[in-house]
């Protein structure tokens, strides 16, 4: 006997075939969590002294942006911690530093990947339960050809 | 009549580089961002360095025992692509990918695809080797060969000329008729060969000539030919041919 | 170095995800500072850090571990002049 898949069947099973494959979207999301998200860190309201992020305003790629930060707070705490966070990312943690012996001035330097223009956080715990933080916009240009190779 | 169109514009590419020099050519490297450039000249910086550090230690360990001197298989890095044949075979152009893989061959037995990391990072090294050396792409001696060679120059300017891809464009509009003009944020560049392989950002990657021209092909939505495909050789030769005179920048980075 | 968004031949199947996942570096055995990667950091990264040599100099050195558990390691001698 021929199966006869009506369309309303046929709806029904490719709706929850797609809300299946919504929910294993983040299969390997490492942090997609709401205290990435840009809303959180602003209403976070953290001191931004003593953090100076460069990275430039306008990058040629997406896939490697220099960035250097500086970590030096004007308090008398020292950095224990810090993470750069990029809340537009599918992966918003982009790096988490422990320092396990507490240091008065960081400085470090590296290259991120930005998968579209955001806002980049850097957000510091001091050894004295505070934090800092820190964000620097970044307009992301992507290029202009398909590339299938 | 369409070959005779190829032969002209081939003709007037070609011979135009004998006129006074009122045509400036430009190479890639000039068409960089100022941070690129800036990433470009630095020495601990730049990505190529880890290739070409790798292509040292490759060399050191299989091609020193046939090529003694480095300076002067470097200058095969500005001859390439040559017409060859192997035993028994017909005739074809290689560039120095093929090359490299061939050699590869002998020592290994193994068959590596052009974009294989040791084939790339000797590559790059002979690039390295090969700075400031101008491009000067021979025909070939014997007779035979000389037929052959033009034509796989009449069909490497065809391809350059010739409308493809569901963009319908050819290669000599955007890389000559519309150079320095923005392309979204690429700024098209006059395509001359003088920094391949490139480290291409999007690529995050080192990739040979053979992988870039692929992309352009995909960039106008045509087929894209398989790598190693004489169509992409005839290319090759043909553009290497126009950039003729120019000097090899060695390694470079692109977008 | 592969995110885990890159599709494989054929266009269906994802490469799986392999980056350092972490680096720590030592100096003098006491370990300095021990960073954790994200697929947010480029490929050929660079990472750069300032150092404080102490006066009579110290062993600086880096390991670092991938996805696939692939381990490595590299020191260097530091003076102070």
């Amino acid at each position: 006997m021929r199966p006869n898949l009506s369309r309303r069947l046929l709806l029904l099973h490719t709706s929850w075939l797609s809300m299946a494959t919504f929910f294993s979207k983040d299969v390997f999301s490492q942090s997609n969590v709401d205290s990435y998200s840009q809303k959180h860190l602003k209403n976070l309201n953290l001191k931004s002294e003593g953090i100076t992020i460069e990275i430039p305003p306008l990058a040629d790629t997406g896939n490697s942006i220099p960035m250097s930060i500086q970590i030096q707070p004007t308090s008398s705490a020292k950095v224990q911690s810090f993470e750069i966070i990029a809340p537009e990312n599918p992966n918003q943690m982009v790096l988490r530093v422990t320092l396990p012996n507490p240091q008065k001035k960081l400085k470090m330097a590296t290259r991120i990947r930005l998968a579209l223009s955001q806002d980049v956080w850097v957000v510091a715990k001091l050894d004295d339960g505070t934090s800092i933080a820190q964000s620097a916009n970044c307009v992301v240009t992507l290029n202009a050809c398909f590339d299938a190779t | 009549m369409n070959i005779l169109k190829c032969f002209s514009v081939l003709f007037f590419i070609v011979f135009s580089y004998h006129l006074p020099a009122q045509v400036i050519r430009q190479s890639g490297n000039q068409f960089l961002s100022p941070e690129m450039l800036k990433l470009q000249n630095d020495p601990n910086g730049n990505p190529t360095v880890l290739w070409i550090d790798q292509g040292q230690e490759l060399w050191n360990a299989n091609c020193v025992k046939c090529h003694q001197e480095i300076k002067e298989l470097a200058s095969a890095v500005v001859r390439y692509p040559i017409l060859k044949s192997k035993l028994g075979q017909a005739s074809k152009v290689w560039n120095i990918e093929d090359q490299i893989i061939d050699c590869f061959g002998k020592i290994s037995q193994e068959s590596l695809s052009t974009e294989h990391q040791n084939v790339l990072a000797l590559s790059i090294f002979l690039s390295d080797a090969a700075k400031g050396m101008p491009i000067h792409v021979d025909e070939p001696n014997i007779k035979k060969d000389k037929q052959l060679w033009q034509e796989q120059m009449i069909q490497g300017a065809a391809i350059y000329t010739r409308r493809q891809g569901r963009l319908n464009l050819s290669c000599t509009q955007c890389h000559d008729q519309n150079i320095g003009k923005n392309l979204r944020s690429d700024i098209v560049s006059p395509a001359y060969l003088t920094g391949f392989p490139i480290y291409r950002q999007s690529w995050q990657t080192v990739g040979s000539i053979d992988r870039r021209l692929r992309a352009c092909y995909s960039g106008v939505q045509a087929t894209v030919p398989s790598t190693q495909s004489s169509e992409l050789r005839a290319l090759e030769l043909f553009l290497k041919k126009r950039s003729e005179g120019m000097l090899w920048d060695g390694p470079s980075i692109r977008r | 170095m592969e995110t885990g968004y890159r599709l494989g031949e054929g266009g269906n199947d994802r490469i799986p995800k392999n980056i350092i996942e972490n680096i720590v570096i030592k100096l003098n055995q006491q370990v300095l500072m021990n960073a954790d990667l994200g697929t947010g950091i480029a490929a050929n990264p660079l990472l750069s850090i300032f150092v404080e040599v102490p006066k009579d100099g110290g062993m600086i050195s880096v390991e670092w571990r991938d996805d696939l558990g692939k381990q490595g390691r590299a020191e260097k001698m530091l003076l102070a002049i």
